[in-house]
């Protein structure tokens, strides 16, 4: 093993804690520091919409004891941003003034809202729902707020919508989707109109097939225009029209960066040293595709593989996939691999009572599969669609058990049964 | 320093894969009287004829505890991968994560649910009525390796050394109050240290190969007058035990010096390039019986060292392997509790350097090694035998040739040659042991 290693982490969330954990498997005296841009307790984004809704205390969220970081070897540096790395002297430049030096760099930053397209001549207020900052503004302006305006169906804006609506019986929340249905991409149009109708069925109301093109001041109120030509009034607007990898600070790296910064299977970037994981990351998928994933399941993942590749340890990522949970009033939404059928897909699909089920498959294979209202298990899923399990004969069966089947399939694989 | 977590053994539930009777809910219920949700699931699907119970497996890096985004999944230090439900918000990034079957999102409550093990006690083993869910205590092992890790750091051997785990086993068994003997050879780079750094916790003696008995010898007299309950321990090699310093120890067994004598047999002298040793394997490869015209590795027999020392009437002599670690255990808990005479243990820890095997396969080349006879486990207390892991039907001999380049020179006559050799070796203990019987006097003899 080599001389001591300095580890810098950009980031302290989930892919940033898994890495850490990685590094301390072979190496229990490398320094470790975890820089967050945020004053906070590392926490994950997703439980903004649960604190909102009261269902868990800002107390209970911490992603790690406080005794994880109370080691001498492992630090965080909380609410002191990046402002740049210099990738030759190897050190990273923090807001504050200070310089770090590492010899193994990670950029796990996370994602962070995109602006609507809009014009805003008169500065409304456009509420994001990303940071606990972000949760922390828009509940102190909730109180006397009657109607809201979401802009934007994603996962985001969905749970932002029904954590209003928990909150409060008195909220009226109006959701704008530029798509002609929720939740686009990560569930098929069928699965998201079913949503729909459960959102709207408890009061959500939903603007589909247009997007806010116009905000303006109406004494404390705001005007939504949409363009369709129509418009809405609310008292406050919340903006969740999409995420992108955080990486500004990064500008004049060297790093080579798409829409996120590019990494091998090992979470290398193109720059020796540096690496990157989680939502920041753009990476292969389970099929060969590169793009960014971010969803927390990869985080994990990807910052394992970039914590033991930073020890030296070579791992390589099997690369992400796309799957979604979504559980609300009762009803749970299950999706794994692709939503569509591609060409040469077979499309096998069951509907009974309130129940949906559907699988695509690519000749033996699974590529894609998702249930509504019933119960299944996405990891299991997803095993059979990575490990590339023949199920075509099983398709049945699949469709009347999916939680039984899905499972008995992986684990016969798993046993190294045929 | 942070925190040092070495990977251990727990207690688990295991299924038998499918050997549930039809219809059987047993588990399930026995887990729903006092849970809301059951945290066990039966897989009931008549149609492909399946019946069986998944759980989960409470995982050493748990996927589900790295996806939760409250960080209300923990692995607690009894192994007990556990989910605080208060703290879950029912987000199913679990249950993305793990693809064993091991957790459920339960929409209704809004919480996902898995196993706790019922701290240690599971109702749903106890509930099984065929013994397919089983409780199994494999954290007996620990109670043998109490002791912390001998190392302060890493240490310079080659990755994969069997020797290295040996070490680390050994004295993770024997503890702290002791004092480690080595002699040159690979096994003084973990007794001496490099450089200026030492290696061990251990106090260590670095002697030569041709006295580390008798060293001892005096060492621990003087421990012995002093008052001390300190154990002095020799872990050396085969070039050093069985060659160049067979006499001091045959002496010192005669006498019945007071001390623990471990061997760790990696067939040759591997620190200087791999030469032959008297008891490298017959027919291998070496630097030193090398292959070629007229020429086909090692042409003697290997020494049996132990059965040479336990012919000494020696307080207790065992053969163990790296392959064994709770019978290794047990068998230096033995050679510890010996009052009045040495202690040797043999044990094997084969080279993957020197044997050209793959560097993770000592411990498979060690467990076939047990499983083919080629060496085999057995005990002597003052010259009375007992097999500790008979193998009555031993596994062929090309399984364990063909794990090592050394012995892929072989062809069938090389082999049945070997095979003649390994059997007239596993005969002897065994006429040994019904000749010389082991007379168990101690309690602490119930295996």
């Amino acid at each position: 093993m080599t001389a001591t290693l300095r580890h810098v982490i950009i980031g302290a969330g989930t892919a940033a804690l898994a890495a850490v954990e990685a590094i301390r498997v072979g190496r229990h005296a490398d320094p470790i520091t975890l820089i967050s841009a945020e004053a906070e307790t590392p926490y994950s984004p997703t439980v903004l919409p649960h604190l909102l809704a009261g269902r868990i205390a800002e107390s209970r969220i911490a992603l790690r004891p406080p005794a994880f970081f109370a080691g001498a070897a492992t630090r965080l540096l909380a609410g002191d941003p990046v402002v740049g790395i210099d990738a030759d002297r190897r050190v990273v430049r923090l807001a504050g003034g200070a310089q770090l030096p590492w010899d193994r760099l990670l950029v796990a930053s996370g994602s962070e809202p995109v602006a609507p397209a809009l014009l805003n001549p008169d500065g409304v207020p456009l509420y994001t729902f990303t940071r606990l900052a972000d949760l922390r503004a828009l509940r102190a302006r909730l109180d006397g707020t009657r109607t809201v305006a979401v802009l934007g169906a994603g996962l985001i804006g969905m749970e932002l919508a029904e954590a209003l609506v928990h909150r409060s019986t008195y909220a009226e929340v109006t959701v704008v989707e530029q798509e002609p249905q929720v939740l686009p991409v990560a569930f098929s149009r069928e699965d998201a109109d079913s949503v729909r109708d459960l959102f709207q069925s408890r009061g959500l109301r939903f603007r589909l097939g247009c997007r806010a093109v116009a905000l303006e001041r109406r004494g404390a109120a705001a005007v939504v225009t949409l363009s369709d030509g129509s418009a809405l009034e609310v008292d406050l607007v919340a903006a969740c029209v999409g995420v992108r990898p955080r990486l500004g600070f990064l500008d004049r790296s060297g790093i080579a960066a798409r829409r996120g910064l590019s990494v091998d299977r090992s979470m290398a970037t193109s720059v020796p040293g540096i690496y990157a994981a989680g939502d920041v990351a753009e990476g292969p998928s389970a099929d060969g595709t590169i793009g960014c994933h971010a969803v927390l399941p990869t985080a994990a993942g990807q910052g394992r593989v970039a914590g033991a590749n930073m020890a030296e340890r070579r791992v390589e990522h099997e690369g992400w996939l796309p799957a979604n949970v979504f559980s609300f009033f009762g009803r749970l939404l299950v999706s794994a691999g692709v939503t569509e059928a591609g060409e040469g897909h077979a499309r096998l699909e069951r509907v009974w009572d309130g129940r949906r089920g559907r699988l695509l498959l690519d000749g033996d294979r699974l590529v894609g599969a998702s249930f509504a209202g019933m119960p299944a298990d996405p990891g299991a899923l997803c095993w059979l669609i990575r490990e590339r399990v023949p199920v075509k004969t099983h398709a049945d069966l699949l469709l009347d058990r999916p939680l039984e089947a899905s499972r008995w399939l992986a684990a016969r694989t798993q046993r190294g049964a045929a | 320093m942070a925190t040092l977590t070495l990977p251990v053994l727990h207690d688990t539930l295991t299924t038998e894969w499918g050997a549930c009777p039809s219809g059987c809910h047993a588990c399930v219920d026995a887990c729903a009287d006092h849970r809301a949700v059951p945290r066990i699931a039966t897989l009931d699907l008549p149609l492909v004829s399946f019946h069986g119970a998944v759980v989960c497996g409470q995982c050493g890096e748990p996927a589900c505890r790295d996806a939760c985004p409250t960080g209300a999944i923990t692995r607690e230090e009894t192994g007990v991968v556990r989910l605080d439900e208060g703290r879950c918000v029912g987000c199913g990034a679990c249950a993305v994560a793990c693809v064993w079957g091991g957790i459920t999102l339960d929409p209704q409550s809004g919480r996902a649910a898995k196993c706790d093990t019922c701290a240690g006690r599971p109702a749903c083993a106890a509930a099984c009525p065929t013994g397919t869910l089983r409780w199994v205590e494999t954290s007996g092992l620990l109670r043998h390796f109490g002791h912390p890790d001998p190392f302060t750091r890493g240490v310079s051997l080659c990755p994969g050394c069997a020797a290295e785990l040996g070490f680390r086993m050994a004295f993770r068994v024997i503890g702290p109050d002791a004092v480690v003997f080595a002699a040159p050879g690979c096994a003084c780079m973990l007794a001496c240290g490099l450089g200026t750094a030492a290696t061990t916790r251990l106090p260590s003696v670095m002697s030569l190969m041709t006295n580390v008995p008798s060293l001892m010898t005096g060492v621990a007299r003087q421990l012995k007058r002093s008052g001390a309950r300190t154990r002095c321990v020799a872990f050396a090699g085969d070039g050093t035990t069985a060659d160049v310093g067979f006499q001091p120890l045959s002496g010192a067994a005669e006498r019945g010096e007071h001390i623990v004598y471990i061997c760790y047999d990696n067939e040759g002298y591997m620190n200087t390039g791999v030469q032959r040793s008297s008891t490298t394997l017959q027919g291998a490869r070496t630097m030193t019986t090398p292959v070629g015209p007229g020429r086909a590795g090692k042409s003697q027999a290997p020494k049996d060292v132990a059965v040479l020392m336990a012919m000494h009437a020696t307080a207790y002599v065992a053969t163990a392997s790296v392959s064994h670690p709770e019978d290794f255990a047990i068998k230096l808990q033995r050679a510890l509790a010996v009052e009045d005479g040495l202690a040797y243990i043999h044990l094997y820890a084969p080279c993957h350097v020197g044997w050209q095997a793959p560097m993770d396969s000592a411990l498979d080349i060690a467990r076939l090694a047990v499983e083919t006879r080629v060496f085999p486990l057995w005990e002597a207390r003052r010259g009375r035998f007992r097999l500790t892991h008979p193998i009555p039907r031993p596994r062929p001999l090309e399984d364990f040739a063909g794990l090592m380049g050394r012995l892929r020179h072989l062809g069938p006559a090389g082999l049945e040659a070997l095979g003649r050799t390994v059997e007239e070796r596993y005969r002897r203990v065994e006429a040994l042991c019904s000749a010389l019987p082991w007379e168990a006097p101690g309690a602490d003899d119930e295996q």
